[in-house]
């Protein structure tokens, strides 16, 4: 039955499209299209709009790069190209009848005095970037913000309204209340698994190889599925077409290198990244026995373009990184640890004609966690992989001035894997295989300069499931006045897969899928807005959601050995709810550019066997949350970057009392604690203000260099992560277990 | 809506919070285990105490409870027994002390001095069998794992439920290099090692021989002293079940997150479990 009705729906989409193929030169009349891209290396900008001066009529450019104006009349027109950080540019376009001219611009950095760039806005870019529930994070900023250690993007992503981290010791993303298993998290279109460094410190996006990210953090469009609360879309650069372009940098605790550049027909991008530990691991080894054998993660981005013609694209990108972890601390215990990500994708993009764009990718992913242990002469293995392998077709048509319609599939096989091996018993194997389908369709109308309304239907099929999910999104967006915008949204999304994270060790993570007994989570989405730019740079947004989340499936935390039991049995199923706030104010314009935002959330759980069966706070809850984050440059040479974090306290179960039993199992006794209510009580808030100088210059006169000097927790806050109950103690002690200190970090990049 | 009532009506969510800290409520406190075959246990009744007080279980023992322990049958009962209190402030039967008996079904009924009424109940796992191979030395990692053999132990609507334990008999032994090292650390202690507990395991877990009979491997890890040991397996019943998952969760929450231990008392908390034994003593050289 479900194989008849995917083949019904795969047939309607193929109607569809194939309509799309024979109407489009029928209906298209008037259409200018075209790529922008960076002047200086060639790169498409994603997001990047083209206005027609003196309306409010538009397009923003694709995730490759490329717009469509459609339905426009014969006669002159005055296009206006922008992008943040890009000097707008106006050109001037004659369309006269039958003519479809392809208008490919390219644009200039910021207005450039001396060596100094002013960062500006136009208000007439913003239109994409600007809608509901989407932030973008620029790669520049990413590499000038504060970090621990080392750039990252995700724990730049922390300081959005709407998304933050559990602990200095995560980068995980959580959004909008919800946990970091329902953000969807796309690398040039191909899903990763477990996107992270030494054991969750870091993501595992190089920040040398990306050009641009998108967060979706919430009521996400058709084309994105699988999740339940929101998408970060990440895309590498393609390379410099232009010429040879390089950078090394040296950091405490990796060191990066990239290359990128032209050939005949296209461009290529090589970035690398390792840890650099082992000398201090190596000094350190002499006095403590407990330094591992070997401790280091790399990770490689490689990226080739082929532009063959003028309407087909193609790219082969590629990105592997590896963790290790071994060590033999004490006699007769070995653990070696190995986990990362592979993944890989093929896309090419194809103008069918002025207005029906395509994209292909083939995808592939993998991700796999495969500790060995030995201890006390036992051995134990796990072999834990996530194997998913995909093709996705998305097509773009603007048949006119007042719609523009988005088609897909994505469909592909998933194959989850956990296979433990111990001595005697501990052996355990679990494999779930399932192919998965989805299609949607999204038409964008816009029936005058007022109002538009994004309409969007996705079907989403997993075998294991057996059954479609349909998932309806709908925005409306009132352009009120030029400068201020009014929207709304609302969609569902259905889940089917589950995160377990053990000992908050990203390493040991496993994912687990609906099935057999299991349904999928799904929820619907609320959103509302209100953004505002000024004639200074100054935009302000406002926004509030409101979710649901239905058929929550955890792995039970009780699960002490699953072994022979049914599957349905592992999980504990809940529900969930969260709704918030987020006020953003930015400035884009000048010399001092940034933005403070704060964030009302409340984030709430029910299972049926936890605290009463009553709701209570989620563990992502932080209820008051500021973010300040200010650039200024200080001089030609000199710039500094500030970032302020305050976040409520994270709510914790507190223990009350406790109890003592003869354990007939051990002859210690066995101290019980009794809690409270769950999540009732709040860790002290979590502050924290970073700072850092760039200063750029010549290295040796030889190249561009970068020296960065940056302090963490700059007045060395003790921010609790948890706290830690003490039996050896009468009372018993609550130990607050502490994050980061003061932190310094340095690093030296030089450009070629 | 203008931002300054937008901030207004945000403060006012702020501070309308209902969901608030609950105190500390003592309660009262059951232990027992019944172990198939033996006789019936002591009983423990004490109270939880605030978890920033000093803590003495002797001091936690509440006196003057009307203890009672019923075997049942379909029909609801076959025969009390009485439990009085010892000067220790634990109970005890009075004698003569029956036999627990596999298989069976018991309740316990508990009326306190200020008229708290307990009650709990518990089915004892079906007895099983325990072989060992007949050799009474093993020297220790040098050869193959030791095993045993144990028919399956019954229990209604389900598989058997095992916990492994090697408990050592001579603690002037040596330890395992592992174990060794970690005193040396003062990692755990030497009492805390005398007996090493596999935690819970599913039947399906082991190796089946025959259609009544299982193999049980012992891993080395379990091993950490020298000399005299012995070998335990216990079946063990639903409530032991979900306390002993409980009171420990599986490392998916995040550090310093607890819930409170499942437990099937009605009127208090703890523990009303049973269990069926089977032990072989074996001897490990270094």
């Amino acid at each position: 039955m479900p194989k008849n009705i995917m083949k019904r729906c795969s047939i309607v989409i193929i109607t569809l499209v194939c309509s799309m193929l024979c109407t489009a030169e029928v209906l298209a009349q008037g259409t200018i299209h075209g790529y922008v891209t960076d002047a200086s290396s060639g790169e498409t900008l994603l997001m990047a709009n083209v206005v027609i001066a003196g309306t409010a009529q538009g397009a923003a450019t694709n995730t490759v790069g490329y717009y469509m104006l459609s339905g426009l009349t014969e006669g002159d027109y005055i296009l206006s190209f922008s992008y943040v950080g890009y000097t707008t540019q106006r050109v001037p376009v004659s369309l006269r009848a039958g003519s479809n001219p392809r208008i490919d611009i390219a644009l200039q950095l910021d207005r450039v005095v001396g060596e100094e760039v002013i960062v500006t806005a136009d208000r007439e870019e913003e239109e994409e970037r600007t809608r509901l529930g989407v932030n973008r994070m620029p790669a520049q900023l990413v590499m000038q913000l504060p970090a621990v250690f080392e750039a990252d993007l995700f724990r730049s992503l922390h300081l959005l309204p709407g998304i933050k981290a559990s602990s200095d010791f995560s980068s995980g993303l959580l959004i909008r209340g919800g946990s970091p298993d329902q953000t969807l998290i796309l690398l040039d279109r191909t899903t990763v698994y477990n996107p992270s460094h030494f054991f969750g410190l870091f993501s595992s996006f190089n920040p040398d190889a990306i050009k641009d990210v998108q967060v979706f953090k919430g009521s996400y469009p058709a084309r994105y599925g699988g999740r339940l609360g929101s998408v970060v879309d990440i895309y590498n650069k393609d390379g410099n077409r232009e010429r040879m372009a390089g950078a090394v940098s040296l950091g405490l605790l990796a060191s990066r290198a990239s290359i990128e550049g032209p050939f005949k027909h296209g461009s290529w991008m090589f970035a690398a990244r390792r840890s650099t530990l082992e000398p201090i691991l190596s000094a350190l080894r002499s006095s403590d026995d407990g330094i591992p054998d070997a401790f280091y993660f790399y990770d490689i981005n490689a990226k080739i373009n082929l532009d063959a013609g003028p309407k087909n694209r193609f790219s082969l990108a590629s990105y592997a990184g590896l963790d290790k972890l071994s060590m033999s601390p004490v006699p007769d215990f070995r653990m070696d640890l190995p986990y990362g990500n592979r993944t890989g994708s093929f896309i090419w993009t194809h103008l069918f004609s002025h207005n029906l764009f395509a994209t292909y990718a083939l995808t592939g992913s993998r991700y796999f966690s495969n500790p060995d242990l030995s201890i006390g002469g036992s051995p134990f293995s796990r072999r834990n992989e996530v194997t998913d392998l995909g093709f996705k077709a998305d097509l773009e048509y603007a048949p006119g001035e007042r719609h523009h319609l988005e088609a897909g599939l994505w469909a592909g096989d998933l194959t989850l894997e956990l296979r433990d091996r111990g001595e005697g018993e501990g052996n355990f194997d679990l494999r779930t295989r399932s192919a998965y389908s989805s299609a949607y369709l999204q038409d964008t109308w816009r029936p005058n300069t007022f109002w538009s309304l994004k309409t969007g239907l996705r079907a989403q099929w997993y075998a294991s499931d057996e059954a479609i999910r349909l998932e309806p999104r709908v925005t409306v967006d009132a352009f009120i006045t030029p400068n201020l915008r009014a929207q709304a949204a609302y969609g569902r999304y259905y889940q089917h897969l589950t995160l377990a994270s053990f000992f908050a060790i990203s390493a040991m993570d496993i994912w687990l899928a609906a099935g057999d007994g299991v349904p999928p989570a799904w929820g619907d989405q609320f959103g509302l807005g209100i953004k505002t730019t000024s004639s200074h740079g100054y935009r302000l947004e406002i926004e509030g959601y409101a979710r649901t989340m239905n058929d929550l499936f955890e792995l039970d935390p009780n699960l002490q050995d699953p072994v022979g039991l049914p599957y349905a049995s592992y999980f504990r199923n809940g529900e969930g709810k969260a709704y918030g706030a987020e006020i953003m104010l930015e400035k884009t314009e000048g010399p001092l550019s940034g933005f403070v935002a704060y964030t009302y959330s409340r984030s709430w759980r029910r299972f049926p066997d936890a605290n009463g069966g009553d709701y209570f706070p989620s563990r992502y809850e932080r209820v008051h949350d500021l973010n300040l984050v200010m650039q200024y440059r200080l001089s030609r040479r000199w710039q500094t970057t500030l970032a302020f974090v305050y976040a409520g306290g994270q709510p914790y179960t507190r223990a009350l009392g406790r109890a003592q039993y003869q354990d007939p199992f051990n002859s210690v006794p066995f101290d019980d604690i009794i809690v409270g209510r769950t999540n009732a009580s709040r860790l002290p808030g979590y502050h924290r203000l970073d700072i850092g100088f760039t200063r750029k210059g010549r290295f040796f006169g030889l190249a561009e260099s970068e020296f960065q000097i940056q302090a963490i927790n700059l007045y060395n806050r003790r921010n609790v992560w948890f706290y830690d109950y003490d039996f050896e103690q009468n009372p018993v002690v609550s130990d607050p277990v502490q994050m980061l200190p003061l932190l310094p970090n340095a690093s030296l990049t030089v450009k070629f | 809506m203008h931002p300054t009532r937008l901030f207004l009506l945000l403060a006012l969510l702020a501070g309308c919070d209902t969901y608030t800290q609950d105190t500390f409520q003592p309660d009262y406190v059951v232990e027992a285990y019944l172990i198939a075959g033996e006789p019936l246990p002591l009983i423990r009744l004490s109270t939880t105490a605030p978890i920033d007080s000093e803590y003495s279980l002797d001091e936690q023992h509440v006196r003057q409870a009307d203890i009672v322990v019923s075997l049942l049958d379909e029909a609801g009962g076959v025969a009390n027994y009485h439990y009085a209190e010892t000067p220790a402030g634990v109970y005890v039967p009075v004698e003569p002390t029956p036999t627990v008996l596999a298989g069976r079904r018991y309740a316990l009924e508990i009326t306190t001095a200020d008229g708290q009424h307990i009650a709990a109940g518990t089915q004892v796992p079906g007895d099983f069998d325990l072989f060992a191979p007949p050799r009474d030395t093993i020297v220790y990692q040098q050869e193959s794992t030791f095993q045993v053999e144990v028919t399956e132990s019954s229990y209604p609507d389900r598989s058997a439920i095992y916990i492994l334990k090697l408990r050592a008999g001579d603690t002037t032994q040596a330890l395992t290099p592992l174990y060794a090292s970690w005193v040396e650390d003062e990692e755990v202690t030497r009492e805390e090692l005398i007996d090493n507990n596999s935690g819970i395991l599913n039947e399906a877990n082991f190796e089946r021989v025959d259609e009544r009979r299982l193999r049980v491997v012992l891993p080395w890890i379990a091993v950490a002293y020298y000399g005299e040991n012995e070998v335990v397996v216990d079946a063990i019943d639903d409530n032991l079940y979900d306390f002993v998952r409980t009171r420990e969760d599986n490392g998916t929450r995040p550090f310093g997150e607890r819930e409170n231990s499942v437990d099937h008392i009605d009127g208090g908390r703890g523990i009303f479990g049973s269990l069926a034994r089977r032990h072989v003593p074996i001897y490990i050289s270094p």
